[in-house]
């Protein structure tokens, strides 16, 4: 290492290296995701970015940040301080100025346009994604040499570098935003941007020369007077009461104006919102009130990061100071104390929002808009409940912002750098990466799907929170950290908490698509106890010292590291990894520029000589193929019956069937009917046996291929079907067969027909007995249906004497859910109760069965 | 009543691999100063930390007062005037807004004596703390310290960066006061001439172990210094019991020598050598002497 050049290049390998191997290693993570899996993603959209460009613009953010802080020299040094953070003890080396000033600006922007580019030739060209190659390239290497220079530049006051460095950078972004606006072309960019370089280059030797020559401007004096008159007003001379109530006030004068400050700032800027809103645009009105009402436990989680150190004075601090640690007082003293702060904090927050809000609303003349349609909702909702249900959402903000104050305390009190930071960085991971992932896996429908787990997942969690809080009531216990009369009160006190809240969310939750257990669930779920009451565990570990780490073998450390902080990148592989494999579809045809997959099955005895049925089998709006042959079961009995079955995939993710005015409506069904068109031509398929039908949106849909492909289907059949167009639409007059089930307890399409809580509210379902006769008057049958009963909670209508023999059957559930009767239960708390006393798959083929299509139908 | 203050038997605390204190005993009786001395790293700041229950013992125990501070924070800690290496006493505060907060937490505050220290360092109840100079930040930590006429006084390194004038308040003053009251200090320092200035009771803590720990005046009296003139030139002195250090070259070596001066006298006679001055060493030099040895020791084990 004979040059300086090298040396400093040395400085930043050696110092940031396990923090690249870890980025480059999540990167590669990333990708092998991406490549494992490419079915069920969908494609990069950068414009209002979708979760698969979060993924992508999260990780570069975080590179590029880290950049950015690591080649500022700003992880070293204090942002707000007058002086440069150039690191003084390089001052000192036998360099000149413009050496210290060049070589760490040129490895920066360096470092930047490779990023750059490392993330368009890999991962956004594969993608798809056509981006200019070099300007933003060069724009990421000019603003980190602009944030070079007003890193290393002396300030004449504290704090004032943030606010300087913050306008610049905005001001540089918006240039930027301007030009891609007004679509300026890559050599105008270029000629913009690359005078940056050396401008940012010749600011840097300036200010790093200043700050050499210890040149600090200070223009402290200036606020001199204001600071003086503070010192005149009145100040306490009382004694405090107690230990405790010096504590408090103690921790109040340590962080607990951050809080409301912070929403001090923030609020003018938020309520601003309001006097542009004009009455044509209320909904403008009510988003900034949402936005207003969200922001204290927004804010608190950032405050809390700040709440857990002992002295912001000392930003690389964890450890509990001797000063802080020798207070004469108990563990749990000092945590409470914290608490107490942290509710104050809150309290003035919201008081702060409070006051706030009414005022915003009267002087931006937007009272009449809230007012009116609050009367409204009380109106509706009935005065008593709007009071309690005003009244728990106002409580449960406050709670949550205290709850973010307060809850990852223990993370901060123990001390332990490690601990901190790997929270950090597994809060910021999950936010990056499995969140979109969680996304995807769990869109909608899943989640529905998990509703069958659910209760199960919240029980472990409980669980786990339940068993936590026992062990940490033992430790607090035998370490004499909290005597057995607080320890009872404080489990009283949470269990009446929870009584409490269950009580109110069980008045005020009627939808019976949530079960009570699971408002207990959730009201366990909801009040801290666990991670608070670690907190006094933690701080006491912190402040006594943690026993010696010898004991444990370095090797069980590193496999539980590796457990902790790869366990979560496993499972979600695993996740996405056997979704993708139990879920994929086996063919898949491009029909208008869009891709339609869908899942074939082809008995074992198919003989290509035999003309083979096809059952054609629709999946409910939000699910996939696989899903539908899980539910329905059709697999096993084409294999007995010796007929094929596919599952075509309804559009867009989570799959569903434009069953409404719209255009999608024709794609999809020239989709079915080109499928038809494709299996025909590889299959020896009967063109007089092709049968289709689906469950909710797929019932709907066999209902419009009924009307559209008459020609083709010899018969449909519907189980749980959302009807979401109307009879007259269907235009079709030829008489079609059709068996259709339907439960009497289904909550999402009401068997009598009505409002339904996955359709709009406006929406009304038609009732099935009433589209049953609809059906048989278009299929020409008899007057008088027939009933029989089938089992003890099914009966079967059936409509005979119809043209062409197309029958129409309707079999009843009594107390079914929106399930298929005999098929794979779906979750009972959203989709209710599941029948065996019909099995809809064989009775369905059992009615295909007897219906060919007549030889006059088709064209 | 001569019961012990502080008392730490077979305390051992180890730092991942390395080991800060090995299995070191120590008792402090009542209205005495004790010094606590060692090079940098040697343990000191370890063994006021257990004192004042800032770590818990790993293996052995602690009592101060008689209580565990770990398990009884409360009951030791508000008996204790502790100003510490770093005197990290937060820089927002106002010095009476320390005043005011501090005295909440001791019953024995004594507003009166507050005051006259305040006085007495200069401060201005207006100041805030981190636009102190750091000998008036010692002050200020000092008076919180005092103010309450603590029991057991702890000072850790207290004296370091500062300037003489500082260094006299903290040390004459303070130190000799308290003892006088029937009070006791622990103080640790590695400025050794200070410690001789004012303590009664010396402990060298070394590499984690108790190198020495006595009376200061029965150190003094049982060390010697003593400077020997051979007959001829003499690359290496001869080995004797007792001798802890020499020093020298040529005929003429010094001698750190612990024992009855008559032995080594029998000694030099022997090796056709005589004594040409004999004197009561320095603490440092005992220390350094001391700290060789156990180093020797330490190197032939």
């Amino acid at each position: 290492m004979r040059s300086p050049a090298l040396a400093i290049a040395w400085e930043f390998r050696q110092g940031h290296r396990f923090a690249l191997i870890a980025l480059a290693g999540y990167a590669l993570v990333l990708g092998t995701i991406k490549l494992l899996i490419p079915g069920p993603w969908e494609p990069i959209e950068l414009d209002t970015p979708n979760e698969t460009a979060a993924v992508l613009i999260g990780p570069f953010s975080l590179i590029f940040m880290y950049f950015l802080a690591v080649f500022s020299f700003g992880l070293a040094g204090d942002l707000a301080a007058r002086q440069s953070i150039f690191p003084a003890r390089m001052f000192t080396l036998p360099v000149t100025t413009r050496a210290l000033v060049g070589w760490p600006m040129l490895y920066g922007t360096a470092a930047m346009a490779s990023l750059w580019l490392t993330t368009v030739l890999f991962v956004l060209l594969p993608f798809g994604v056509d981006l200019p190659l070099i300007w933003p390239g060069l724009l990421a290497a000019a603003f980190l040499a602009w944030t070079q220079v007003l890193m290393w530049m002396p300030y004449g006051l504290p704090g004032l570098r943030v606010i300087v460095a913050v306008l610049w950078l905005v001001s540089l972004d918006a240039v930027v935003l301007l030009a891609i606006h007004y679509e300026a072309t890559e050599p105008q960019m270029m000629a913009f941007l690359a005078p940056q370089l050396p401008l940012a280059y010749l600011a840097a030797c300036f200010a790093v020369a200043r700050a050499r020559r210890g040149d600090v401007p200070d223009w402290r004096g200036i606020f001199a007077r204001p600071g003086q008159i503070a010192d005149l007003l009145p100040r306490r001379r009382v004694h405090f009461s107690s230990p405790a109530r010096a504590q408090a006030w103690f921790e109040w004068r340590r962080q607990g104006l951050r809080l409301p400050a912070w929403m001090g700032l923030l609020l003018p800027f938020e309520l601003a919102l309001l006097f542009v809103a004009s009455d044509d645009r209320p909904e403008l009105v009510f988003y900034t009130l949402l936005g207003v009402l969200l922001t204290p436990s927004f804010m608190a989680a950032f405050a809390a990061a700040t709440v857990s150190k002992w002295s912001p004075d000392r930003p690389a601090s964890w450890g509990v100071t001797p000063y802080d640690a020798t207070r004469p007082l108990t563990s749990a003293a000092l945590v409470a104390a914290r608490l107490e702060v942290a509710l104050w904090s809150t309290l003035a927050a919201w008081l702060l929002v409070v006051i706030a809000i009414p005022f915003a609303l009267t002087f931006s003349s937007t009272w009449p808009v809230v007012s009116e349609r609050t009367i409204q909702w009380i109106e509706a909702e009935g005065t008593l409940r709007a009071v309690a249900i005003v009244l728990l959402v106002f409580l449960g903000l406050f709670g949550l912002t205290w709850r973010q104050l307060v809850q990852n305390l223990y993370i901060g009190l123990t001390g332990r750098e490690w601990v901190v930071k790997s929270s950090v960085l597994f809060v910021l991971s999950f936010l990056v990466v499995f969140g979109p992932i969680a996304g995807w896996i769990l869109s909608l429908y899943v989640m529905a799907l998990a509703t069958n787990a659910l209760p199960w997942i919240a029980a472990a969690l409980i669980g786990l929170k339940l068993s936590a809080a026992a062990s940490i009531a033992t430790r607090l216990r035998r370490q004499r950290l909290l005597n057995d009369r607080t320890l009872v009160t404080v489990a009283a006190g949470w269990l009446v908490v929870v009584l409490a809240l269950y009580g109110l969310l069980a008045w005020l939750v009627t939808t019976p698509l949530i079960p009570r257990y699971f408002l207990a669930l959730v009201a366990v779920l909801a009040i801290p106890l666990a991670r608070l009451s670690a907190a006094p565990l933690a701080l006491a570990g912190n402040r006594h010292g943690w026993p010696s780490r010898t004991a444990m073998n370095p090797g069980r450390m590193v496999v539980r590291a590796v457990l902790v902080l790869g366990l979560p990148v496993v499972s979600a592989l695993l996740a996405s990894g056997s979704y993708y494999f139990l879920n994929r579809t086996s063919g898949a045809m491009v029909l208008s520029g869009q891709r339609r997959e869908y899942l074939l099955y082809v008995p074992s005895s198919y003989n290509r000589s035999q003309p083979t049925p096809l059952v054609i089998s629709m999946h409910g709006g939000g699910a996939w193929p696989a899903h539908q042959r899980d539910t329905s079961g059709w697999n096993r009995l084409a294999e007995s019956q010796g007929f094929i079955v596919v599952y075509p995939a309804g559009s867009g993710a989570p799959g569903a069937w434009s069953v409404d005015h719209g255009t999608g409506l024709l794609d999809d069904v020239r989709f079915i009917s080109e499928l038809i068109d494709t299996l025909e031509a590889a299959y020896n398929i009967d063109p007089a046996r092709i049968y289709a039908n689906g469950l909710s949106n797929g019932g709907g849909m066999a209902f419009v291929l009924s009307c559209t492909l008459s020609d083709r289907i010899a018969a449909v059949g519907m189980v749980a079907a959302a009807y979401s167009l109307p009879w007259s639409w269907c235009t079709d007059p030829r008489p079609v067969p059709m068996i259709a089930f339907h439960g009497t307890s289904d909550a999402l399409t009401p068997y009598h027909g009505g409002r339904s809580p996955v359709f709009p509210a406006s929406f009304v379902l038609p009732s099935i007995p009433t589209w049953t006769s609809n059906w048989a008057r278009r299929n020409q049958c008899g007057p008088n249906p027939v009933e029989s009963v089938v089992a003890t909670d099914v009966t079967r209508l059936e409509y005979t004497n119809c043209a062409d023999d197309a029958a129409v059957v309707l079999y009843t559930v009594k107390g079914g859910g929106h399930t298929w009767p005999g098929g794979k239960p779906m979750p009972e708390g959203l989709a209710g109760f599941t029948s065996n006393g019909v099995d809809a798959t064989s009775q369905m083929w059992a009615f295909f069965r007897e219906h060919r299509l007549p030889p006059h139908r088709p064209h | 009543m001569n019961e012990s203050v502080v008392n730490v038997s077979e305390l051992t605390r180890r730092f991942g691999a390395r080991t800060a204190l090995a299995s070191v005993s120590l008792s402090m009786s009542r209205g005495a100063v004790y010094g606590l001395v060692g090079a940098n790293g040697a343990g000191k700041t370890t063994l006021i930390k257990h004192v004042l229950g800032l770590l818990s013992a790993e293996s052995g125990s602690v009592r101060v007062f008689g209580l565990d501070p770990v398990a009884d924070p409360v009951g030791v800690l508000s008996r204790i005037g502790y100003l510490s290496e770093e005197n990290d006493i937060p820089g927002w505060m106002r010095v009476d807004e320390l005043i005011r907060y501090s005295r909440a937490f001791y019953p024995a505050w004594d507003d009166v004596y507050a005051e006259e220290l305040r006085q007495k360092f200069a401060l201005d109840p207006a100041a805030k703390i981190r636009n102190l100079s750091k000998g008036q930040k010692a002050r200020a930590g000092l008076l919180i310290a005092l103010a309450y006429r603590p029991e057991l006084l702890v000072l850790d390194e207290p004296s370091s960066g500062l300037d003489p004038i500082v260094r006299r308040d903290i040390l004459g003053a303070v130190v000799r006061t308290i003892a006088d009251e029937g009070r006791t200090v622990l103080f640790s320092s590695h400025l050794l001439e200070e410690v001789e200035q004012v303590a009664d009771h010396v402990t060298m803590i070394h590499q984690g172990t108790i190198a020495l720990s006595a009376p200061l005046r029965g150190i003094k009296e049982s060390h010697r210094c003593l400077t020997v003139r051979f007959a001829d030139s003499r690359p290496r002195p001869p080995a004797v019991a007792g001798v802890l250090r020499w020093d020298g070259e040529g005929q003429e070596w010094t001698a750190v020598y612990r024992g009855s001066p008559a032995d080594l006298q029998k000694a030099a006679a022997g090796w056709e050598a005589r004594i040409v001055a004999e004197r009561v060493p320095t603490l440092d030099e005992i220390f350094v002497a001391q700290v060789g040895m156990a180093a020797a020791s330490g190197s032939e084990a």
